[in-house]
């Protein structure tokens, strides 16, 4: 009885979470017709992908807001693949640096990763319009680059530097005596002992770049440089939309974190757990 | 050689603090320094020093008091539903279950999803003709027509209370399972011994064992929901009628529709002082028990 009870709570739980998700899912495998015709749209009547291929094969020769989609994707990618491995090289210098080397530095450190989870982005971008924009850096992907890469180093220097002071020193200094030079042992040694560490501060880097929109809305004016996210938004505020593509793009976009989440969900759950009651 | 390792040692943390600088402190300095001026674009940045007078209008500006009434309202029921919830759902999700992952996965996606992507899908579950969630209420014969959720002044900001919840209880769910699991076993075995009930032991173990992992979450959801943005940009845009307009969202459209940078600046210093407030004030609260932050 009360195994029962507990199974329906359960089911009702993962009804709540999945539904919302399930239901963009189902819209974006429908046709736009079905949605008025058909009375059963859990289950579209006739499922079809085409939304999907709309944005992957769009083609530049005639505009379609399949191709911006793909555009949008596209420098989304660039800019998170870049800022990750950008912002794990400057911050794996930084915590080596701040471990190893005793560049007395940890709690500036500490109190930039206060700074920047307590910031409402909405304070930083008005200054960063002004200041990018005198220097002629707006719309441009390198900007949202360097402003990723800015906003996401305390924290991977922090979480680096905190798994380098747990690493057992020997093996370095040993490598110091016989002739390795600091970096090398960095390079050589100190990271790949490190690789749950980089992962863990990897994908937390690549979904937040991968998932910002304020400062991509406000730096982004085109397809130079405008993200997914900005994409998805303006598609929303039109009058008419095409719910079916404009769900399909939203399942698009949810594809990189729902793998990262499925993969490392254990690791997410006690990783959390931790950084939240040590330091 | 000491002092050879000392000076790479700073060459090497170089790129890191002129990024952090240059990008994060510069600028947050020029946006405090500016919340003092009207500023005024042109080909040049025009700035007249006004003094406090940005922070005065805040104070006087009926609409900022409304947004930030409305992000109140947000971060209240975050915390007063959204972490029982998050502790309800985690107690049932801490024990062994079949296909443990994949249920664990889908109770975790509200948390992992771009915000952006969070503001489509309920847009669209609340869409009045074609939404699930009248399709589901008319199927259930609970309303005969449909209802205008994201239209109706009076039914908005429930609404986007409610898509908000489903993400913040996601987080909190995620935080106390691994708060769960860092509770030793051996007080539930000696408990039971004793004879406590399964209530009895949440309420004389469990609860207070994750008393660290609600002080968090106290703090991460204050810092979280002030923030709260994108919902309202792409669900309702503030409306209708200004009902669901949140303090960012205010920040947001004062600087770059109305093209007041110098009180779009105050109103977002006032915004960080009042969150900065609320977390000393946690902190002070959690004193006894300083394990966090």
């Amino acid at each position: 009885m009360r195994r029962t009870i507990w199974i329906v709570f359960l089911i009702i739980l993962v009804l709540i979470s999945g539904i919302p998700i399930y239901w963009t899912f189902v819209t974006s495998i429908s046709e736009d017709k079905d949605l008025v015709e058909t009375s059963s749209r859990w289950f579209p009547p006739s499922p079809t992908f085409s939304n999907y291929k709309e944005i992957f094969s769009a083609s530049k020769q005639f505009y379609s807001v399949g191709y911006e989609f793909k555009i949008t994707l596209l420098n989304s990618s660039l800019v998170s693949l870049t800022v990750t491995v950008l912002c794990l090289t400057i911050a794996s210098l930084a915590a080596y640096s701040i471990e190893r080397l005793k560049v007395p530095l940890r709690k500036a450190i500490s109190f930039s990763v206060v700074l920047t989870q307590m910031l409402p982005p909405v304070i930083l971008v008005i200054p960063i319009y002004l200041l990018f924009g005198r220097l002629g850096l707006l719309n441009r992907k390198l900007s949202l680059i360097i402003i990723y890469t800015a906003l996401n180093l305390p924290f991977s220097i922090w979480i680096l530097s905190s798994y380098f002071r747990r690493l057992p020193v020997s093996v370095e200094e040993a490598a110091i005596i016989d002739g390795c030079g600091y970096l090398e042992t960095l390079w050589r040694i100190v990271v790949p002992l490190s690789k749950p560490a980089f992962f863990t501060a990897g994908i937390f880097v690549f979904l937040a770049a991968w998932n910002e929109f304020l400062i991509s809305l406000v730096l982004t004016t085109d397809l130079t440089a405008k993200t997914l996210p900005v994409a998805i938004a303006e598609f929303m505020g039109r009058y008419y939309t095409d719910y079916p593509l404009m769900c399909t793009a939203g399942i698009i976009s949810m594809t990189p974190p729902i793998i990262f989440a499925s993969i490392f969900q254990r690791y997410l759950v006690e990783g959390l757990a931790q950084g939240a009651v040590k330091e | 050689m000491e002092r050879r390792k000392r000076t790479l040692g700073y060459l090497i943390i170089l790129p890191a603090i002129l990024i952090i600088v240059f990008v994060l402190l510069f600028p947050l300095l020029y946006a405090l320094y500016l919340s003092f001026f009207k500023v005024t674009l042109g080909r040049q940045i025009k700035l007249d020093f006004v003094g406090i007078k940005n922070f005065i209008d805040i104070f006087s500006d009926s609409d900022w008091w409304k947004s930030f009434l409305n992000t109140i309202y947000f971060v209240l029921s975050d915390i007063l539903v959204g972490i029982p919830l998050g502790f309800i759902s985690a107690l049932l999700l801490n024990k062994k279950i079949r296909l443990k992952a994949l249920v664990l996965s889908i109770v975790l996606l509200p948390y992992i999803l771009p915000p952006i992507v969070h503001a489509l899908i309920w847009k669209w579950a609340f869409n009045s003709d074609y939404g699930f969630i009248n399709m589901t209420l008319m199927s259930l014969g609970i309303i005969k027509n449909n209802v205008y959720w994201l239209t109706n002044p009076n039914l908005a900001l429930p609404a986007l209370i409610v898509a908000n919840l489903w993400q913040g209880t996601a987080f909190a769910t995620i935080v106390y399972l691994g708060g769960m699991k860092s509770i030793p076993s051996e007080l539930y075995e000696a408990s039971q011994i004793d004879g406590a009930s399964n209530w009895q032991q949440i309420r004389f173990i469990t609860i207070p064992m994750l008393r660290p992992f609600t002080n968090l979450l106290l703090v991460m959801k204050t810092i979280m929901t002030f923030k709260i943005f994108e919902l309202v940009y792409a669900v309702t845009g503030g409306g209708p009628a200004g009902t669901t307009k949140v303090v960012s969202y205010s920040i947001y459209k004062s600087a770059f529709e109305a093209f007041k940078f110098g009180k779009a600046s105050a109103m977002s210093y006032t915004l960080l002082g009042i969150v900065a407030v609320i977390v000393l004030f946690y902190q002070k609260l959690f004193k006894t028990e300083n394990e966090i932050l």
